[in-house]
């Protein structure tokens, strides 16, 4: 088990779906949201919950991870992606829901646009190791 | 004075009743014209041999509604040839019991003649254009037919076989043109066919006796595979280290019958599953279920990965690096190339066969993205030079 405390800096965590792992390694899409999500990747703010208490959140809510990563709002805004703390806003997300917006892509130029930047979140969340993973 | 015209030794012949022996069948043509049958040909009676223990056996296990054969049915009947009589040459064939030519076990001997009547009921049938080749497959149980399909591919062009000569019997005739038809209606009712093929999974028996192996696929009932002395050892290696989870892939030729591989009669190469390996990734994908990422979200189709599966194993070659994949949202696969400092990855869409590539190179002006239609062979070849140079890229 992994379970790592980084309280230094505010990070932003990153459920990793199973499927999202083949053979040890975390795909691009685990960072890049489709429309199906409106183009935002869904993260919790560790400064509100553990990656710990996140992980187990998220698994019992139906949901599926292998662990957590974490990326950084740095990492965020050096890819021109903002920020939205919407589970300060929202009343039906838990309060740590932090929404990274993707611009809706045009074209295959904008498709490949996303997965760079999808690729940049994942290589720095690699990087860091894991947050937490059972 | 006599006017009657004499009667020839062959006509005498076919006045001759043969009805104490099994089976008397007349053979014609050049070879058989001095009254005998050339040692060359005797190996293929031995497929009517054959066809008749074939039928025997479908039709005990038909009557009785048994599972299992007895084990000394087959071993019950012989087909001896007592003598070869002129005319040109007739086969004199009697149906005994091995060694000790006394008759043949009266539970057999009724599904003998059973098998007997069938057999040249299909070759009466044969020679009659109204009848369906369906229905000519009806007269035989499928092995039975098989078996007499082989039948006859010694004839030459104007040789024939005469099963019932002889006074007030239509002849049955049996020719290269009845051998060429019975094999049409064995493949086309059968639905049998041969095909090159890859298997994946594990080996869990090997048979030196039987000379086979069976092997577990990801998918489906075990399979025998031929085992030959060549890919003995990959083998022995492969069912040592099966209770570990080991698979293998091989690829060889397999006997399908309604698209279902039935066997493999030879195969080609063994080796152990690569990490990675397409098949076995995309089988592990199979059974997501809907709402796999959220609710709505729909999983990759089996169809869809069965074609991947069959696609990357037909244009992917085995050197090049294999790809990570996993499932997308739009419920078809993402393939990820990372390749030294760069990556590329295709998506593949179901339900229209065409992907998207999203290369590796930052050239805005020549955008590094394509749609491809894996339908083509050339999207298929295009894709693996575009992998080739990525490697080449990365060895500089």
């Amino acid at each position: 088990m992994i379970s790592v405390n980084k309280p230094e800096e505010n990070f932003l965590l990153r459920q990793i779906h199973p499927d999202f792992f083949p053979d040890g390694r975390v795909q691009s899409s685990a960072f890049n949201p489709t429309s199906r999500h409106q183009y935002r990747l869904s993260t919790n703010n560790n400064s509100m919950i553990s990656a710990h208490e996140a992980f187990s959140r998220h698994l019992e809510n139906g949901g599926l991870t292998i662990g957590v990563l974490g990326i950084t709002e740095q990492d965020c805004s050096k890819n021109d992606l903002t920020i939205d703390h919407d589970g300060l806003t929202e009343q039906d997300i838990p309060d740590d829901h932090v929404s990274v917006v993707f611009p809706e892509p045009i074209g295959n130029a904008g498709k490949r646009q996303n997965k760079r930047m999808a690729e940049s979140l994942r290589d720095e969340a690699v990087a860091r190791d894991w947050f937490y993973k059972p | 004075m006599d006017h009657q015209p004499h009667s020839t030794d062959e006509e005498k012949e076919i006045q001759k009743d043969y009805s104490d022996y099994f089976l008397a069948p007349k053979f014609k043509g050049t070879r058989f014209e001095q009254h005998g049958i050339p040692f060359s040909f005797l190996k293929d009676l031995e497929h009517i041999e054959k066809t008749l223990f074939e039928a025997i056996k479908a039709f005990y296990l038909e009557d009785t509604k048994k599972k299992r054969l007895p084990f000394n049915l087959e071993q019950s009947v012989s087909l001896v040839l007592k003598g070869i009589d002129k005319g040109s040459a007739v086969a004199l064939i009697q149906a005994e019991r091995p060694y000790s030519a006394t008759p043949v076990d009266p539970i057999v001997k009724p599904l003998l003649d059973r098998a007997k009547n069938g057999m040249i009921s299909v070759v009466k049938a044969t020679q009659d254009p109204t009848i369906s080749d369906d229905d000519i497959a009806k007269l035989l149980p499928p092995k039975a037919l098989e078996m007499l399909s082989r039948f006859g591919k010694g004839f030459g062009e104007n040789e024939q076989l005469d099963f019932t000569h002889g006074p007030r019997k239509k002849p049955v005739v049996f020719n290269k043109k009845t051998q060429e038809k019975l094999t049409q209606v064995f493949v086309k009712t059968s639905r049998e066919s041969f095909k090159e093929i890859i298997l994946r999974g594990g080996i869990y028996e090997v048979s030196q006796t039987q000379k086979c192996f069976y092997i577990k696929p990801l998918k489906g009932a075990a399979i025998k595979c031929a085992l030959k002395r060549n890919i003995n050892d990959p083998v022995t290696e492969a069912l040592r280290h099966y209770l570990d989870g080991e698979k293998v892939k091989i690829c060889g030729v397999a006997r399908l019958k309604h698209g279902h591989i039935k066997e493999v009669i030879e195969v080609m190469s063994i080796s152990p599953l690569k990490p990675r390996d397409i098949g076995q990734r995309l089988f592990e994908l199979r059974n997501r279920k809907k709402g796999w990422l959220g609710p709505d979200s729909i999983p990759p189709s089996e169809s869809g990965l069965d074609w991947l599966v069959e696609q990357f194993d037909k244009y992917y070659p085995e050197n090049l690096p294999l790809p990570y994949l996993a499932p997308s949202e739009t419920n078809g696969i993402i393939a990820e190339w990372p390749i030294g400092e760069n990556e590329a990855s295709v998506e593949f869409f179901f339900e229209t066969r065409k992907g998207e590539w999203l290369g590796y190179r930052d050239d805005f002006e020549n955008d590094d993205c394509k749609e491809l239609d894996f339908n083509l062979p050339d999207s298929w070849f295009w894709l693996v030079d575009e992998i080739k140079e990525m490697e080449r890229v990365a060895s500089k």
